[in-house]
This record gives C-alpha cells, structure tokens and sequence, in this order.
C-alpha cells in the first residue's frame, strides 16, 4: 500500500518550452548528422589521405591530426564541441537556462525530499581537486556546482548517445550483462542521478541496493525518482576514494561512465575502495571506455573527443593498463570483455560505422 | 579560458555560430508554424489566406531580439562556458 501512495506522486520534471524542446531537438538532429555522415566523411578523407601518401598511416595522434587538417576537420571539429555547448549553454535555450526558469518550482521539490534512511547526505564532504577543476563533457559548474545541477544532468543524458533507443537502455544492458549472482547487496559507485542504479533493483528486487555519488544535486534527483517510482534504493553521498561503508560490505560493485573522469593516481584510490568494500569472492564490473577499435583514425576520433569535450583524464585512461591495476590491487581475476551497446560489437581492428564510444566491459573478481 | 576555435581563421568559427543558430531558429519556427497551421485547419478556425493577408504582426522589440540573438556570435567573446584548470588543459 505504500507502495501505491508513492508511485501517485506527481513526477517533479523540468518542462522545456515548445522552443526549447524544439531547440534540442535541432541539436539532436545535427548531432545525428555528426555521428553519421560528418564522421563517414572524415573517415573517406582519412583513407583518402592515407592513400595519397602512399598507404603509410600516419603513427602519433598528432601526426594524424596534421594530415587530415582541412574545411571538414574544422567541421567535424566545431560541431563536436559546440552542439554539446550550446545544450547545456545556449543563453535562451539550453537546458541550464531551461532549468533555471523552473527555478523555485525544482528548489522546492528537492527541499522538500523527506528526510529518509535512503538518503543520507554529508555536507562537509571535501571534493577533490580534479573534480572541481574541470567542468567534465562541457557541463558548465560540473554535475554538482549548481542545487539544480542533478536535474540538467538527467535531462542531458537523453542525447550523450544518440543512437541509442533510449538513453537508460545501455544500464539495462549492463545489469543483464553481469554474471548472474545471489547478490544481496550491491553498490552503484558513482551512480550520478541513479539512471544506472535502478536496472539493478528491477533485476535483483530482493537485493539491498545503493548508490553513491560525491554530488548533492545528483543523488537528491536519484532519491527523489526512487521515490516517485516506489524502489527502495540507498543513496549516499561519498568520496569514492573513501568512502563511510564497512569492509567487505557488498556482493558485487558497479560502475558506470566513471573510470574515464579520474586521473590514474585517484582510480588507484578507487579501485583499491572498491576491493576493501567487496566481500571474498565478490564482482567489480566497470562499463567505461578503453582500447578504441578502428586504429589510428579510431583513436584520432577518441583523442579528439577528449579535447572538444573537456574530457582531460579520457586519453591517460585509454592508453592505461587498467587490468594490471586490477590483479596488482588483489583482484584474483581481471578481464575485458566486448560489450554490446545496442549498436552491436566492434572488434578491435574494425572502424565503427558510426561515430561511438568505445565501450568495454571489465569485470574482476575478489 | 578561450573557446576552442577550429578553422584557420576564427572568423569562420563565428560564422558558423551564425548559421547554425539561423538554422536553429528556423527549425522552431518550421514546428510552430506547422503546429497552428494543424490547428487552425483542424478547427476550421480560418482559411490559409487570412493569414497571408493579415497585418505585420512583430514589433520592432521582437525584430531587435530576434536580430541580436543570430549576430551574437559575431560579438562574442571567446569565453568558454565551461572550465578545465590550467594544469589539466590538453594540448
Ligand atoms: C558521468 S557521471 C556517471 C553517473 C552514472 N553512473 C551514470 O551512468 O549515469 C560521473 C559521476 O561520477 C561522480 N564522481 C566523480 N568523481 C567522484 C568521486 N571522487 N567520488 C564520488 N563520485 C564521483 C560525479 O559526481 C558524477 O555523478
């Protein structure tokens, strides 16, 4: 029954104007384009490229970017950076002035979450240096630099991938991609506005779920959505580096979308976090990205991406040897696994069709 | 910190800027357009040509907006609207 109750709340939702919606939806359209036909062309012109010089492929990222200077570079170029701009930025339409005008209506909603044993917050949380120095894929503040921020980070998901169905479709894939497990507690570390929490409660329904998260406006967003959808999820705010949970707390920990935003010497922190929060014999799974597929040009793309999106930890990541972090921290076993983003496998030699991110899938076992 | 600039010359970059939000704003207006055109049809409210000959509609404060928000990037500094630390700004 209480259940019931709760899933009548009324949906608290930012609510763009037709403009705006059709702004976005403009974006979307040209992102599209980007993703399709900008990025088959530059990859024609590579080749093209690669051909007049012989067939020799150029060798460093900077070598590559020398040799494909040129009109549809700065094309391809300047719409990668400034789509994603102009979503969260542009002054009339983008989704932080679209959230602002709900101001006092979304204020409102989240200060009046009620107090609760699935949220705990901790305002003297430090943040650390990195996380505050950079406004990660051009979010202007960063996903916890605004009350609101937790609300134009939801809502800016919807288009990081377009050629996805839906934007939560690629969390279903991953709970689905985990071994399946008796797992009676498990961690979403680093879990933002809970979009890659929930799947695993609907999977796992007799399962204590959590979610942490460094960000205030995130989990606030997370804790609201688990209320108005009737699960019972814990959220709680932490440094993933060190977090309040105890030792050998959890069955299996998850991560999403993160390694790529640390610099190595806090994902060792962090990984070392996750091995003295697993029990013996407990999964690590992490859906990032690493080892671009498509050589060269395919690395090209990804390195370039890192720049344009202020994604500064992407390339170190990239080029790290994540799984010897892995067995060097204790994992017994550590291994990378092709994953299937809805877009279908792309093997390592093989050049997308379409712009993608290249994801992996690692899971180690303690 | 400065936007990022991707045509040898900058000009170009802020020209694209131009086109890009004209092209944006004649997509909302393709979709309000179509919308009351739907609605007007679909309630019989008036035939196509009322609209063709009805008195100039926009004010000179709209025409002055609409005008500022095309050319603004024209005028723009280059200031990015998000921000990466010194230390960590790739090359
Ligand atoms: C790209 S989001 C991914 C969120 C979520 N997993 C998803 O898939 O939607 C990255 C998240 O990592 C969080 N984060 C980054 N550094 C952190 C840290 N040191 N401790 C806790 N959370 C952190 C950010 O606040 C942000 O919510």
């Amino acid at each position: 029954m209480v259940v019931a109750a709760q899933n009548q709340r009324k949906r608290v939702e930012v609510r763009p104007d037709r403009s705006t919606k059709a702004y976005q939806d403009f974006l979307l359209g040209a992102k599209l384009f980007w993703t399709r036909q900008m990025y088959s062309a530059l990859h024609k012109e590579y080749q093209d490229k690669v051909k007049a010089r012989g067939g020799k492929e150029p060798e460093t990222y900077a070598e590559t970017e020398k040799m494909m200077q040129g009109p549809l570079y700065s094309f391809f170029g300047w719409f990668e950076r400034h789509i994603q701009r102009l979503k969260y930025s542009d002054k009339y339409y983008g989704l932080v002035a679209a959230v602002n005008r709900q101001r006092s209506e979304l204020l409102e909603a989240l200060e009046n979450l009620p107090p609760s044993k699935f949220l705990k917050l901790n305002p003297d949380i430090e943040f650390p240096h990195y996380y505050k120095a950079v406004d990660f894929h051009q979010h202007p503040g960063g996903v916890a630099g605004d009350e609101l921020a937790g609300f134009v980070y939801e809502y800016a998901r919807k288009t990081t991938t377009p050629l996805h169905i839906h934007e939560d479709d690629i969390h279903f894939r991953l709970a689905k991609a985990v071994p399946k497990g008796d797992y009676k507690r498990i961690l979403d570390f680093g879990c933002g506005v809970g979009k890659s929490t929930y799947p695993f409660k609907d999977l796992y329904p007799e399962a204590e779920v959590h979610g942490c998260d460094i960000s205030a406006p995130c989990l606030k967003v997370a804790y609201l959505r688990a209320l108005e959808s009737g699960r019972e999820i814990y959220y709680s705010q932490e440094n993933m580096e060190k977090t309040s949970y105890p030792d050998e707390y959890f069955d299996l920990i998850h991560t999403t979308f993160i390694q790529h935003e640390f610099p190595l010497k806090a994902l060792e922190k962090i990984t070392r976090e996750a091995f003295r929060l697993l029990k013996p014999g407990g999964l690590y799974v992490n859906l990032d990205f690493h080892s671009a597929p498509g050589g060269v040009f395919g690395k090209f793309c990804y390195f370039g991406h890192s720049k344009r999106n202020n994604e500064v930890f992407m390339r170190a990541f990239h080029d790290f040897d994540y799984l010897g972090l892995l067995r060097k921290v204790g994992f017994k076993s550590a291994e990378m696994l092709p994953f299937d983003d809805g877009t279908g496998i792309v093997a390592q030699n093989e050049v997308p069709k379409a712009w993608r991110f290249p994801w992996q899938l690692f899971i180690s076992r303690k | 910190m400065k936007e990022q600039t991707f045509f040898n010359d900058p000009a170009v970059d802020r020209l694209m800027g131009v086109v890009f939000q004209l092209a944006s704003e004649v997509y909302i207006l393709k979709d309000r357009v179509k919308a009351l055109e739907k609605l007007l049809e679909e309630n019989g409210i008036i035939p196509a040509e009322a609209v063709e000959n009805s008195a100039e509609v926009l004010s000179p404060e709209e025409r002055e907006k609409f005008i500022n928000r095309i050319f603004e990037p024209i005028i723009q500094a280059e200031k990015a609207s998000s921000h990466v630390a010194e230390e960590y700004q790739l090359e």
